[in-house]
């Protein structure tokens, strides 16, 4: 008898805690909400009298190193080397670093190319695998591929910087498609704050059902796959209320690994990309954080959101899960290598408001979520449940994500406006309804397994099925 | 109660999402709409744009016309005038002014927003109005980055080199750090020099760098006395900007400068030896290649990589000594050298710089490459 009444005030003790915690991450969220406007309302004032065409010849725009790993993309590589190739930007190379590829990646570039082997000085400075070769291409003079040995992606990135010869440095995936002008677009800024701006991201969008061609956007569309669609509205979210709010705090924790500009002397600073950690994107940004933090410099990493890259989506569950669980290891895996940064004054909004955010409600938040759901089913069973209250509740919290959802619509419309058509408006609307009906709670579930059986800096390549565009 | 509250707060967010939602879905329709209108009168607007710029401007147009019209037109104007120039330029800046574009743009710019008063700083540079000048000079004393950097490019559009000293020093004291966008907004501008030796002449240091650094920009030989100079000087940006100027201009044909050079290829800073190997490409003598040889054993890879490059630019010249470097002790130099080699004949062939089969040079570049490529692959120098 003692035992059931423990449990049923563990039970209420808990509910109460989920009421709080799920009220403080929706006070959390609508500043964030209230940042993003403020962020994209700047952008977008200040895109009116941007002129990137003048810029694309420009002498003065900083040359940039295209920094390409791939690791069996064969179906997709040559296509997307040739619309880097074709970018507008004044000054640029395309660095493709094979990782130890076992498909014909590297004999589809080399005979795509003409590519040669070349004895070009590597400079190891930050140290990676086994370079096997560096191959010039003959007929395209900014075209370098590094064959070398299989060592993940973080290794191959590090390899690239090695090579870079340009002060910035460019990550992007080899399934990615840049639109024409998002090069300039996202390296604006470091016209702008020369000396302050020391990374910045664009935006990433689905790129699946869309219209392509030799590694160019013809015509977008929404996806036709659900589950792709339901990314579709998560990653909008993601990035016109999540990125863009946290930005204008300078607080961005996060530049994707599909699109991010780095300048390569703070990269090589601060030892390269994590080799050991899956989330190698997410892990470098906290590093540069904390450096530049530690030695007191002023800094800016920026979140540029009309700098579109569109990438490929999972349409099936297992890839989906595949990836949502490495996602979340990859995330544990920064917070927990920085637990000094937890709070710490020392470094700033990092320490006291996005560190605490990301811990509570990112790391912590799919454990908060399962094991709500299941309290609820033993409030059921004790009888502390008052359905017409928690009907309510499920009711606010469900109106809230659509409300959130709805308002990174907004925000897409009024920045990049990708989506012209008022049927996609009415399906994106649909899916952010939809989404909590299944979706959203397959996903926590997903990120809630992400706990067992995750082992500090473990990393391996991500492998998502992809489709020839 | 309790119940209550959540039960309101529950219609409220209903209310508010159906009312978000509806309101997005009429604005996107309208939007959708508009843009069709939009479309439509642009390629009204535009076929009247040619014929009025075909008939040199003799058509007048319509007295009244819509706000949607008056954009239209000054969209179309703007995006032509980013590549017209003479008459065609005249024609269209008449156009802007008779659909009061000037005029609306000029109360725009005292207005208190500062987006609005920054966009019309940027039309009315566009514009070329010289009403504006007041106006945009306050505006440059701004302390938002977007209005004053707007206001600047403005003035210079309109004033060319009148007011290039002002727009200089108010973007230097602003941002510091922003000398290549300074550059980049007086790349236009036409005969630079009297602006710049006044700056120069003022001795501020950064100042001297950014004036050495338009007038390289702008290839304007009058400032080699000034490079002379800030060769001299102890700031190692000064001596960078001198090289940066030197490699701009070109062959200098005075010897002395050369014996200048010199003395910088032992310098502390081993970016200024990087900036002399690259400045020295431009100078093509054996001098200049023999300076070049030396800065391949420097122990710093961007010099070397610099001295390799430019040695590339002395053709025959340079790619003799480059096989030359091969066989020497230095491995760090030969490297470089093999480098650069392997990439000339990638790219460009050595045929292209004359070093046709079976001549001595010839003979000689290729035993050079083939003793290097023997001791790499183990063999015996």
């Amino acid at each position: 008898m003692k035992g059931v009444s423990f449990l049923v005030q563990f039970v209420l003790r808990y509910n109460q805690f989920v009421l709080m915690y799920l009220l403080f991450f929706n006070l959390m969220s609508f500043m964030t909400l209230i940042l993003s406007f403020v962020n994209l309302y700047k952008h977008t004032r200040k895109v009116r009298y941007t002129e990137y065409r003048q810029m694309s010849t420009s002498p003065f725009v900083p040359p940039i190193s295209i920094l390409v790993p791939c690791y069996n993309e064969a179906k997709t590589v040559v296509d997307n080397v040739k619309s880097l190739l074709n970018l507008a930007y004044h000054e640029f190379e395309v660095v493709v670093i094979n990782d130890g590829s076992t498909d014909e990646t590297f004999e589809k570039l080399k005979h795509e190319f003409h590519l040669r082997q070349v004895d070009a000085v590597y400079k190891k400075t930050i140290p990676t695998k086994d370079v096997k070769g560096i191959y010039y291409a003959e007929k395209v003079t900014n075209l370098i591929l590094i064959d070398k040995v299989n060592g993940g992606k973080a290794d191959s990135l590090n390899a690239g910087a090695n090579m870079a010869k340009y002060p910035l440095i460019t990550a992007i995936d080899a399934d990615s498609i840049l639109e024409k002008d998002s090069l300039l677009r996202v390296a604006r800024p470091f016209m702008d704050e020369p000396d302050r701006v020391v990374a910045s991201g664009g935006a990433v969008r689905i790129v699946n059902s869309c219209q392509v061609k030799k590694g160019f956007i013809e015509q977008i569309r929404l996806p036709h796959n659900s589950l792709a669609m339901f990314q579709t509205v998560e990653y909008l979210r993601a990035f016109f209320i999540g990125r863009a709010g946290f930005s204008e705090m300078n607080g961005l924790l996060i530049i994707s690994g599909a699109f991010g500009i780095f300048k390569k002397s703070i990269v090589q600073a601060v030892g390269g990309y994590t080799a050991e950690t899956i989330g190698e994107d997410m892990e470098l940004v906290v590093k540069i954080h904390k450096y530049m933090r530690q030695n007191k410099r002023k800094y800016k990493i920026v979140f540029v959101p009309d700098a579109v890259c569109w990438t490929q989506a999972p349409e099936d569950l297992q890839s989906l899960k595949g990836q949502r669980k490495r996602w979340h290891r990859g995330l544990m895996d920064s917070l927990l290598s920085h637990p000094d940064m937890l709070l710490n004054p020392r470094y700033g909004v990092v320490g006291l408001v996005i560190f605490p955010y990301y811990w509570m409600f990112e790391m912590i938040g799919p454990m908060v979520e399962i094991t709500g759901y299941f309290v609820v089913l033993l409030s059921f069973v004790f009888g502390l449940l008052s359905l017409r209250f928690a009907i309510l509740f499920v009711g606010i919290s469900m109106l809230y994500g659509v409300l959130l959802s709805m308002s990174s619509i907004i925000l897409e419309e009024y920045t990049t406006r990708r989506y012209e058509k008022v049927n996609q408006y009415v399906k994106l609307i649909l899916y952010s309804i939809l989404e909590n009906f299944g979706y959203r709670q397959l996903v926590s579930w997903w990120r809630f397994l992400a706990y067992f059986g995750y082992r500090k800096k473990k990393n391996t390549w991500g492998i998502i099925g992809r489709k020839e565009l | 109660m309790t119940e209550r509250i959540i039960l309101y707060f529950f219609y409220g967010m209903m209310l508010l999402n159906f009312t978000i939602f509806g309101s997005l879905l009429v604005l996107k329709i309208v939007r959708k709409y508009m843009d069709q209108i939009k479309m439509q009168r642009y390629e009204i607007w535009k076929r009247y744009m040619y014929d009025f710029i075909s008939s040199a401007g003799r058509d007048v147009p319509p007295k009244l016309i819509s706000s949607l019209d008056q954009g239209v037109i000054e969209e179309i104007c703007y995006e032509w005038l980013g590549h017209a120039s003479g008459d065609t330029k005249k024609l269209l800046l008449l156009q802007l002014t008779r659909i009061g574009s000037v005029e609306k743009e000029l109360k725009n710019l005292k207005k208190r927003s500062r987006w609005v008063r920054a966009r019309a700083a940027y039309h009315l540079g566009k514009m070329e109005s010289i009403e504006a000048v007041p106006n945009l000079l306050v505006c440059l004393q701004s302390d938002s980055r977007d209005l004053h950097y707007n206001a600047a490019q403005a003035l210079l559009r309109i004033t060319g080199t009148t007011h290039v000293e002002e727009v200089i020093h108010c973007i230097y004291a602003h941002h510091r750090e922003m000398r290549n966008v300074i550059l980049d907004l007086i790349k236009d501008v036409e005969d630079i020099y009297p602006v710049m030796a006044s700056i120069y002449t003022k001795g501020q240091s950064d100042l001297q760098v950014i004036a050495l650094l338009a007038l390289g920009q702008n290839e304007d030989t009058r400032g080699i006395p000034f490079a002379r100079e800030a060769l001299r000087s102890v700031d190692k940006e000064c001596k960078i900007a001198a090289l940066k100027y030197i490699e701009q201009i070109g062959n200098i044909e005075e010897e002395e400068f050369i014996d200048l050079l010199k003395g910088y290829k032992e310098d502390a800073d081993w970016e200024v030896r990087a900036f002399l190997a690259k400045a020295l490409g431009r100078f093509l003598s054996m001098e200049s290649a023999a300076l070049l040889k030396q800065l391949m054993g420097d122990p710093h890879w961007n010099v070397r990589l610099n001295a390799g490059t430019s040695l590339v630019k002395h053709k025959q010249q340079g790619i003799m000594i480059l096989s030359e470097v091969l066989v020497e002790k230095d491995s760090y130099a030969s490297d470089m050298a093999w480098k650069m080699l392997e990439e000339y004949n990638l790219y460009v062939g050595f045929e292209a710089c004359d070093l046709q089969p079976g001549s001595a040079m010839y003979e000689q570049v290729y035993d050079n490459i083939f003793s290097y490529r023997f001791y790499k692959e183990g063999g015996i120098a």
